[in-house]
Order: structure tokens, then C-alpha cells, then sequence
């Protein structure tokens, strides 16, 4: 009888019988552990309308009549239907029973909200179970590797945590925790997000047809809310992997009122120090740690009221250290022999804090208020110190150098959101935001025994402010068409300077028969800070700047449209076509080195603009033994800035003219085993490289030769550079592959994984590199077939 | 389990590994121009070809090729070869009359066997007259020292000598349209050894603000900043009175200590700026990773190189270091 509905009858007496309007309102929950569940969905058979489940699991249905029959679904959990006689407006919070995700009888034929009957284009949500399931580097699962296998979306370089949609930049998409911006969430150079999957309840990515509540951003939001904790029982998980270990702690303070939630990760690598310094030879290499940890309280007041407390805190380091000797002079009767040490020290690191308070003002209004902190330090420390012994004299002497680059932005924001659903047809939000950003830019500050500590004049430091304000809803406007309607207002100010904006956003479904639909969406997005980042993987630098009064903010226009369609009430299936145009984006100028200081960064920077268009299908199976998705993008994405490239329009780095990613997990008969696989394959990056060499200068300087004048001729060559991304790399393609075995043992449920990535080594080009002594160009590639492992033990 | 996590971790840092040889894009063999001309100092051109990236093969000259030079549509003359190390430096050709003259429109074509025939135009600019001012700062006494390092035994050598600082200002009224400048110092021991190839490259620094790229130390500008203003640029120069020892057997010892000075605002067209600043961008960031690539920039229609001119307005100062 599992794939039987449960029903429950709640009768309320003196039922009236006129047909008067009333609404039943309440939240689901996993009747486990009590966590929210994020777009649930609430049906009523009679009239087959229904609604979805907010951020925080709240939901609010008016129905007609003094009865009604409410199925409550998510994928992965058994549906529950409630039948009701209705006397006056109702809360109910229903409880499903999770954990069958792959049980495909159970859950086959129930309904939850598919992709042909929302209104939005280009939303994609990936079950925290299915991403868990995907083959990931050295076993390490990651939430931002998984959302880059959707259509549209690209890590850039191999390696990369990085979400690039349709065309633009790492810095477009707007990564939000629990609501709450963060900079750069990755660990060891981007190998790692800092997302601990673990301490992941929800995982949506928007693409295109923005509702206005989103802001900030020309091109995603990966929108990742994180578990409350278990508010029944408490319970513990801990895994181990090759290069890093998590542990997760979740449970009631006060049953069924509070719970909170800790999560950890901490990385091995200061274990490799030996290995390393042998390795590095002179220059040892002293460590390299990360870290990150989650903790989460939250306490339900009363029925109306709960209040969230969030920390996030995550940390990369890297030491090395240099000793060397050397002897001078600068006098005669002065020989100086000095002991020279060199220190450098690279870190980046997370803070976020948040408070949050939901209240629920009637049936049908619900409220979230948000304050919150994030920051985000980048440090590249290098500090000299010479100890002098003159000879003959004895005298000795200290001279030390400091230079430190730094980059920060520190977000202080409060928003407020408000849903409200005063029936079927229409669900408003609404709200504002106040965010205060403060940029320290690029600081190089200098300190020696000689001179007091100094900051560069021409690297000061920024503040900005944004004031955010949108309404939307999302209107059914017949059975067959439904509209997400809205606009996004927006002020902000940088040195002296007000930039306004007003961005409309619209998106819309057509219902045909057969779960089919047509969709459309129009989204105009600005943008107020960029990051100045360098592509490749070998340095996560990303210095975040604002838009000021000479550096206009970016905006987007983006166009979709497409069509939907569930087969067999388990596969989705969405074709989306999109015309994005960017303007005011940043570039580096031609021959401006990320790392030189001597220039303030507004001096090394260029405004162009840019043009992504083109086809993604997607397929997904969310239910059964069979899961995954695949998904195939074919794109063009090219940029004009005036002083680059001759002013000529061309393709940008991460321009994939063709890109296929296909993930499948299969449970084996014995329910103990589930083997996964992942096939990505995108056409090679376009990178800029040299077509000749020629002479660029001759110097020409006084000499004698046997007292005649004779003159030096010396030259210098150059290679030409015709066009920016005259050169595709080869193709990237990779196979990864994982078996999971899952088995229990007294109270412990335990997992072991195993895998290949990269399985039939294919020598992906990472970067194309000069060979001297073989006088050849070659590609660089960075993981050849390597192994995996992760083990895992939760109760 | 620890080893197994080493391991795994060499793996990850090893895991850079060369991928497959890559052929790059290239194209046929063309012809480089360099030929940037100066007024009162004959035509002077330097020719090369291009060479594939790969490999750091040694660029050969051309000395076989033709050079014409067209003034105004008619034509001057053919420069005559004038390498002056024909084994392995690059093909000069000059003139030996015929020099460019300020308002003129020139054209140059050069020939090679199995090479496609390049050409290349500009017009001379005027001249920028300017008010130019050179004065002593401070002299004070440095010790110059040199060394020489035999296994671990390293040898000192002295010299004593005065390192001079010079004030240098240039005031001048940019005229209509997009001009492009140059500022420059020639130091000599003889007046007339500043028209010497290579005197014209003493190292003025910017004093304050830099009207130009600082890629080009603010000594080469254009005027969007300043157009149509009256302006003076302030810089300053440091020579030594030490002999360097490249003249330690050169005749006239005595006067190899310059005590002449040139100080030059040059006009230069366009195509000459843009080549200026585009191939010192590239120079730059060259072995820099984190650079930027710099789009090669030429006005030789189907070649490379640069056909343009500096129309120099000098003035010459003697101060004897002593």
C-alpha cells in the first residue's frame, strides 16, 4: 500500500454550507527531522489548482466552498492527501515521509509542481540526494561542480567551482546562502565549493526569466538554503575523504522549538608538508589548510513566530618560506654577508552571519526579515627580512619589507520579504533591501624598518550603498496561461555618483495538451560590483570593485523562450532558446597584468559589451531507480570593448559552441549498491594566441671599436597577435564514475564510495605553454585518471 | 589511510601534466617595416621577416628586398642596403639626400623575392615649437661598485664619482586636431655627436603627474588630456660622472663624460603612437602570465612594422660635469 494515498479527514464542526472563500495556510516539514521543505507542492483535486511551498516551507491555499481535498508532494517523499471541511481559515502543518527517492513505486503518479506547469523559464532544481550521487574529484561532493552540469551553465576552467551562465562572467552569478550574498565559495583553488552538501536542503539555479525578488546579477542566482537541523532527535554524520574530512551535528535544544545544526570540513594537506618541501627543494612549502564550518540555531516562538541565527565562516591558507645567503658591498673595508629570508603567505577567507525572522501576519501573508553580514578577505602576503654582519666591523644590522596585497568587500544588508496569496490566482511578493557594500581594493601597503607603514593613495578604499524594492506575482491568468509578472526597482550611489534603475521582468506559460508548454521570458538585470578576476585556476584572485562615477554599472537584456513537457509524470523535458546583451562590462586593457600594483585597478580596465545567444535542452529524472539528467547547449558568446582587439567583435574565453553533460545514478536490485557515471563533453576554449614572430624594435647605441665609432645594434622580438580567441584548445571531454554501497548496522547507516574521474585519461587542455627546450608549443593538463573515495557513517 | 591521503595528494599537485603537442595557427612569412623617421635625419628602414612561433629561430635580414620611398604621390627614390652587420644584424636601407619634411604625405613600398609586396603611408607632422628650460638640481658623491664572484670568493671593486640631477621643463600650446608627442633627452661629449644614431635615449623621469601611459614612463602622450592647452611637462634627469668601463679603451677618454644636451618635444603622426604603445605594452607583459595579450598593431598593409615620423622642435644645452 505505499504507493497508496494516506488519508487524513479532519472535520470541523458546524461546517458551513454556503460557498465561502477560506484559506488553509501551514508549512511541510520532513516528518524525520522536522526540516522545512522548499517547493513542496499543495494540490486540490476538485479544481486542480495549486501552490508551492516558500524558502521556509510556508504555504497558503484559498479554496471555495466548505471542503476541500489537499495532496501535499515533493520528490522523494511520499505524498499525503488531506481531506478538509472548512468552517473558517485553517493552519495545517503536514509532514511527509521521506527517504524514497529512488523508490520508483511509491512515489510514481503523485503530483508535484513539473517544469511544464511553472510559469518560469530557465529555473533548475536539483534534489540534494541527486547531487550527492554525482562523481565528483577525489570523492568530495559539491553542490556548485553539480549545478555545473545544466545546460547553459560552465565552471570555466577545469577545476573551477565557478557557475558562468549563458555567456557571462563567474562574477554574474549571484551565489546566495540561505539568502545571504558570499564571495569566492571555494576552497583549494576552486577545486572545492564551500558548500558542505551535508549541511544542503535546497539547491535552485535561475538562468533566465528572473522574478523580480532576484536582483544584482546580469546572469544566475544559485539560490542554496541550508537544513535547520533536526528538530526530533539528535543525530550525527561524519565522512571521510581523500583530502578532506566532514562531520555534521544536528538536533533538538528544546523538542519540537529548537534545533540547531554544526557542520564542519577541515582539509589534510598540512600532513603533506614533508613530501611538499621535498619537492619544492630550497623553498619549503609550509602548508596548506582550509576549513569551513556551519552552525545554524533556530527557535520557533509560537505558532507564527521563528527566528534563524546562521554562521558561516571558511578559510583557505598557503605558506612557503625562502632562505638564502648573499654577500655585498658598498664601501671599501665593507663586506656585508647577509641571511635573507622570504615569507609568502596567500589566504582568502569567509565570514557570514545572518539573522532571520519569519512571522506569519494571517493565513495568507507571510513575512521573512533578514539582517546579515558577509565578508570576504583575499590576502597575499610577501614579507623580506635580511640580517647584515659587516666584515671587518662586526656590526650587524636588520632590515625587514612587508608588502601585502589585499582585496575585501564586506556586505551589510537588511531585507524584507513578503508573500502574500489572497487565492488561487494571484501570489505577490514584495519587498526591499538595503545593502552597504565596502571594497578595499588591491591595497598594497608596504611596510620596511625604514618608513612607516604606507597605504597607495590610488587604492582607497570604497563604500557603496543599494537600495533594492520589487513586487511580482504570479498570476494565473486562465487554467491554460499563468504569468510571473514583476519589476525590480533599484538605487545606488558610489562617489558622489546615483545610478537608478527600474527593471522589468516578465515570464509566462501557455498549457497544451499533453503536459506540454509554451514558455517566454523577458528579464532586464543591472549590476553594481564586478570582480576583476584572472581566468585560469592557478591563483582564486578575484578583486571585487564597484561601479563608480566613471565606471558605469553593468546591465543585461535577456530573451527566452521555449517549450516544456513531463512524459510519463517522471521525465522532464524543457528546449529554451535565449538572446542575452551585456553592457558596461570590464575588461582587463590589452597587456595589463592582474598582479602589477603600480596602476590603481580603474586604470587597468576597459568597458566593452557582450552577446550570448543560443539552444539548451535538458532532460531530467528526478524519481525511480534511474535517475539523473543530460543536458546539451549549443551557444555562441562574443565581446566588443573599443581598445581590445582593435575595437572587433570576438569570442570570448569561455565561448563553447557545443557543450553535452550527461549524469545517471542506477540503485541495483539489492538496494545496497548504486552506481553513478558522468559524461561531460564542450567544445575547446577559445584562447588567444600568437600567429608569428617579428621584429618589434632595434636599438641602436654609442660604441667605439679600435677607436672608430661603431654602434651597438640590438634587437627585440615580438610575437603578433592578430585577434583575441584566434585559437580553440581541443575539445574537453571526461568520464567520471562512482559505486556507492549503503548498508546499516545497528544504528549506523553507512556509506562507502569509490570512483575514477576522469576515467579514461584523457589529457584535457588547461593552458596552452611555451617548451624551450623542445622549441614547441604544448597543451598543459592538469588531472589525468585519478581515484576517489569517500566513507561515511550517520545516526 | 595517511599514506593513501599523501598519495592522493601528490597526485593532485603532480597532476599538471604536459598534454598533447599543440599546432598553432600560423601564417606565411611576411615582411616587417620598422621605419620610423625622423626630419633632418635621411630615410632609414629596417626590414625582417616573419618567423614561425614556434622555435626561437634566429629573424634573418632581408637585405635583397626593394624600398621605395614616395613623396605626395610622386616617386623619391629607392634607399640603398646599408647593414652594418650583414651576418646577423637586420637589413638597413637609407638614403643618403633625401630626408622627410613636415605637411608631406609619404608612401613606402618594399619588395622581396617570395614575399607579397608591402606598403605602408603617413603624413609628416608640423613641428611643435616650445619654451624648454634645463638647470642643475643637486651633485652629490656616490660610490659605484662592481663585483666579481670566483666560487665562493667574491672581489670587490671601487669607483668614486657624482651623481648630478638635472630640472628639465617643456611648455608648450598643443594645436588643433589629435596630436601625439614625444619627449626626449640626447647627452653627448661633443655637440656633435648628439646626431649620432643612439644619443637620443637619456632616461628622463616624469616629475609629478604623468601626462602619458605610464607604460611609457609619461614620455610618450597623446592629447586627449591636454588638447588645446597650454602645457608644461616637468621632468627631471641623473647622470654620474663615472667612466663606465665600455669607454675604458675608446679614444678621447676625457670627453666621454657628456656635457651636451639635447632636450626635444617631438610630434609624431598617429599609426607611430599607437605602434609605440602597443609594442611596449607587449614587451611589458611578456613573460608576465597574468598579462593581458596585446593585439599587434601595424599601418603596413599586408606586413607589419610601422611607416611613420617624429617632427622634432629641440634645444641643445652644454653643462660641463664637473
Amino acid at each position: 500500500m505505499r504507493n497508496c494515498l494516506i488519508p487524513l479527514l479532519i472535520i470541523f464542526c458546524c461546517a458551513s454550507l454556503n460557498a465561502q472563500v477560506r484559506t488553509i495556510s501551514g508549512y511541510v516539514r520532513d516528518q524525520a527531522n522536522g526540516e522545512s521543505l522548499i517547493g513542496a507542492t499543495v494540490f486540490e483535486k476538485k479544481t486542480g489548482k495549486g501552490t508551492i511551498t516558500n524558502n521556509f516551507g510556508f504555504y497558503s491555499f484559498t479554496v471555495k466552498g466548505d471542503s476541500a481535498v489537499l495532496t501535499y508532494s515533493f520528490v522523494g517523499y511520499t505524498s499525503k492527501t488531506v481531506s478538509l471541511l472548512l468552517k473558517s481559515d485553517t493552519t495545517i502543518v503536514v509532514l511527509l515521509e521521506g527517504g524514497r527517492l529512488l523508490d520508483e513505486v511509491t512515489v510514481r503518479g503523485e503530483h508535484s509542481e513539473k517544469i511544464h506547469e511553472t510559469s518560469r523559464t530557465g529555473t533548475v532544481n536539483l534534489p540534494v540526494a541527486q547531487i550527492k550521487n554525482v562523481p565528483t574529484f577525489a570523492g568530495e561532493q559539491d553542490v556548485l561542480k553539480a549545478l555545473q552540469l545544466i545546460p547553459g551553465v560552465s565552471g570555466g576552467a577545469e577545476g573551477s567551482s565557478n557557475i558562468l551562465v549563458r555567456g557571462g562572467t563567474a562574477d554574474q552569478t549571484l551565489i546566495l546562502m540561505d539568502g545571504v550574498p558570499i564571495y569566492n565559495p571555494t576552497h583549494l583553488y576552486g577545486l572545492f565549493s564551500s558548500f558542505n552538501p551535508d549541511a544542503v536542503n535546497n539547491v535552485e539555479l535561475v538562468k533566465s526569466g528572473f522574478p523580480a525578488r532576484y536582483g544584482g546579477r546580469l546572469s544566475g542566482i544559485a539560490d542554496i538554503t541550508l537544513r535547520e537541523g533536526n528538530s526530533n532527535r539528535f543525530s550525527a554524520q561524519a565522512s571521510v575523504g581523500l583530502l578532506a574530512s566532514r562531520l555534521v551535528l544536528e538536533g533538538p535544544i528544546i523538542k519540537g522549538r529548537t534545533s540547531f545544526l554544526i557542520s564542519s570540513r577541515a582539509s589534510y594537506l598540512t600532513l603533506m608538508r614533508p613530501l611538499l618541501e621535498e619537492k619544492v627543494g630550497e623553498a619549503s612549502l609550509d602548508g596548506y589548510k582550509f576549513h569551513d564550518i556551519n552552525a545554524k540555531v533556530n527557535h520557533r516562538i509560537n505558532s507564527k513566530n521563528r527566528v534563524y541565527a546562521s554562521l558561516y565562516t571558511g578559510a583557505d591558507k598557503m605558506t612557503s618560506k625562502l632562505t638564502y645567503i648573499t654577500k655585498d658591498s658598498l664601501a671599501p673595508n665593507d663586506i656585508v654577508n647577509s641571511t635573507n629570508v622570504t615569507r609568502d603567505a596567500m589566504g582568502w577567507s569567509n565570514l557570514l552571519t545572518s539573522l532571520r525572522w519569519n512571522h506569519e501576519i494571517n493565513s495568507t501573508r507571510f513575512f521573512n526579515v533578514t539582517a546579515y553580514m558577509s565578508d570576504y578577505d583575499l590576502i597575499i602576503e610577501n614579507q623580506y627580512s635580511k640580517h647584515s654582519i659587516h666584515d671587518p666591523s662586526g656590526a650587524e644590522e636588520d632590515f625587514g619589507l612587508k608588502y601585502k596585497y589585499i582585496s575585501k568587500i564586506r556586505d551589510l544588508g537588511m531585507k524584507i520579504d513578503f508573500d502574500h496569496i489572497p487565492n488561487t490566482k494571484h501570489y505577490f511578493r514584495y519587498g526591499a533591501a538595503f545593502i552597504h557594500h565596502d571594497f578595499s581594493p588591491a591595497i598594497g601597503a608596504k611596510h620596511s624598518t625604514d618608513s612607516v607603514f604606507t597605504v597607495d593613495p590610488k587604492n582607497v578604499r570604497a563604500t557603496t550603498n543599494e537600495l533594492n524594492a520589487y513586487v511580482e506575482d504570479d498570476y494565473n491568468v486562465t487554467p491554460k496561461l499563468k504569468v510571473n509578472a514583476g519589476i525590480h526597482g533599484v538605487m545606488y550611489s558610489a562617489s558622489g555618483k546615483v545610478y537608478t534603475g527600474l527593471q522589468p521582468r516578465l515570464s509566462m506559460r501557455y498549457s497544451l495538451p499533453n503536459n506540454l508548454a509554451l514558455k517566454a521570458s523577458y528579464s532586464y538585470m543591472q549590476q553594481f560590483l564586478q570582480a576583476l578576476t584572472n581566468a585560469g585556476l592557478g591563483m582564486p584572485i578575484e578583486l571585487w570593485v564597484p561601479s563608480t562615477n566613471k565606471i558605469k554599472p553593468q546591465n543585461s537584456h535577456q530573451f527566452s523562450v521555449g517549450a516544456a513537457q513531463t512524459r510519463n509524470n517522471d521525465i522532464e523535458i524543457s528546449v529554451e532558446a535565449f538572446y542575452k546583451t551585456m553592457n558596461n562590462l570590464l575588461e582587463y586593457k590589452e597587456g595589463a597584468s592582474y598582479l602589477d600594483n603600480d596602476q590603481p585597478w580603474y586604470d587597468k580596465i576597459e568597458t566593452g559589451r557582450g552577446k550570448a545567444y543560443g539552444l539548451e535542452v535538458f532532460v531530467q529524472k528526478k524519481m525511480g531507480r534511474f535517475t539523473g539528467f543530460a543536458g546539451y547547449t549549443l551557444s555562441w558568446n562574443r565581446r566588443q570593448v573599443n581598445n581590445v582587439n582593435n575595437g572587433d567583435w570576438y569570442y570570448a574565453r569561455y565561448d563553447h559552441r557545443h557543450d553535452f553533460k550527461v549524469t545517471a545514478n542506477y540503485r541495483l536490485n539489492n538496494k545496497h549498491f548504486d552506481v553513478s557515471a558522468t559524461w561531460i563533453y564542450a567544445t575547446g576554449t577559445a584562447v588567444t594566441v600568437p600567429v608569428s614572430r617579428y621584429l618589434a624594435n632595434v636599438f641602436i647605441s654609442n660604441g667605439y671599436s679600435d677607436g672608430v665609432y661603431s654602434p651597438n645594434v640590438s634587437v627585440d622580438y615580438a610575437d603578433e597577435y592578430k585577434s583575441r580567441g584566434n585559437y580553440r584548445m581541443q575539445p574537453y571531454h571526461r568520464l567520471d564514475f562512482n559505486v556507492n554501497y549503503t548498508f546499516t548496522k545497528g544504528p549506523l547507516e553507512h556509506k562507502a564510495s569509490i570512483g575514477v574521474y576522469n576515467a579514461y585519461d584523457r589529457l584535457n587542455p588547461f593552458y596552452i605553454q611555451y617548451d624551450y627546450n623542445r622549441q614547441v608549443y604544448k597543451s598543459v593538463s592538469l588531472f589525468p585518471i585519478m581515484p576517489a573515495a569517500s566513507y561515511s557513517i550517520k545516526f | 589511510m595517511r599514506r593513501l591521503i599523501f598519495i592522493s595528494v601528490l597526485i593532485v599537485l603532480a597532476g599538471c601534466e604536459p598534454g598533447d603537442l599543440v599546432n598553432l595557427p600560423s601564417e606565411p612569412s611576411k615582411i616587417t617595416v620598422l621605419a620610423s623617421n625622423t626630419v633632418g635625419h635621411p630615410w632609414f628602414v629596417i626590414v625582417s621577416p616573419t618567423k614561425l612561433t614556434s622555435g626561437h629561430q634566429f629573424i634573418p635580414p632581408l637585405p635583397d628586398a626593394t624600398v621605395k620611398i614616395y613623396e605626395d604621390g610622386d616617386f623619391v627614390e629607392q634607399l640603398v642596403n646599408d647593414t652594418i652587420y650583414p651576418d646577423y644584424g637586420p637589413a638597413f636601407f637609407r638614403s643618403q639626400v633625401n630626408s622627410p619634411a613636415p605637411g608631406h604625405e609619404y608612401m613606402i613600398t618594399v619588395e622581396a623575392e617570395g614575399y607579397t609586396t608591402v606598403a605602408g603611408k603617413y603624413t609628416q607632422p608640423e613641428p611643435v615649437p616650445a619654451d624648454i628650460t634645463f638647470e642643475v638640481r643637486e651633485k652629490k658623491p656616490i660610490y659605484v661598485t662592481s663585483s666579481i664572484t670566483d666560487g665562493n670568493t667574491t672581489t670587490f671593486k671601487y669607483d668614486t664619482a657624482n651623481q648630478w640631477t638635472f630640472d628639465i621643463t617643456i611648455t608648450f600650446t598643443d594645436p588643433p586636431g589629435d596630436n601625439f608627442y614625444a619627449f626626449a633627452l640626447g647627452a653627448a661629449p661633443t655637440e656633435d655627436s648628439l646626431d649620432l644614431p643612439g644619443t637620443s635615449d637619456g632616461y628622463m623621469q616624469v616629475e609629478g603627474p604623468s601626462l602619458g601611459d605610464p607604460l611609457l614612463y609619461g614620455l610618450v602622450i597623446d592629447d586627449k588630456e591636454i588638447s588645446g592647452k597650454q602645457v608644461t611637462a616637468k621632468f627631471t634627469y641623473t647622470i654620474d660622472d663615472h667612466i663606465s668601463f665600455y669607454f675604458e679603451n675608446a679614444p678621447l677618454l676625457n670627453e666621454k663624460i657628456p656635457s651636451w644636451f639635447r632636450i626635444s618635444i617631438k610630434s609624431m603622426n598617429e599609426a607611430q603612437y599607437k605602434f609605440l604603445i602597443q609594442t611596449r605594452k607587449a614587451q611589458a607583459s611578456n613573460n608576465d602570465p597574468y598579462a593581458q595579450p596585446v593585439t599587434t598593431y601595424t599601418n603596413i598593409e599586408n606586413g607589419l612594422g610601422v611607416f611613420g615620423g617624429y617632427t622634432p622642435y629641440s634645444k641643445t644645452f652644454h653643462y660641463k660635469l664637473e
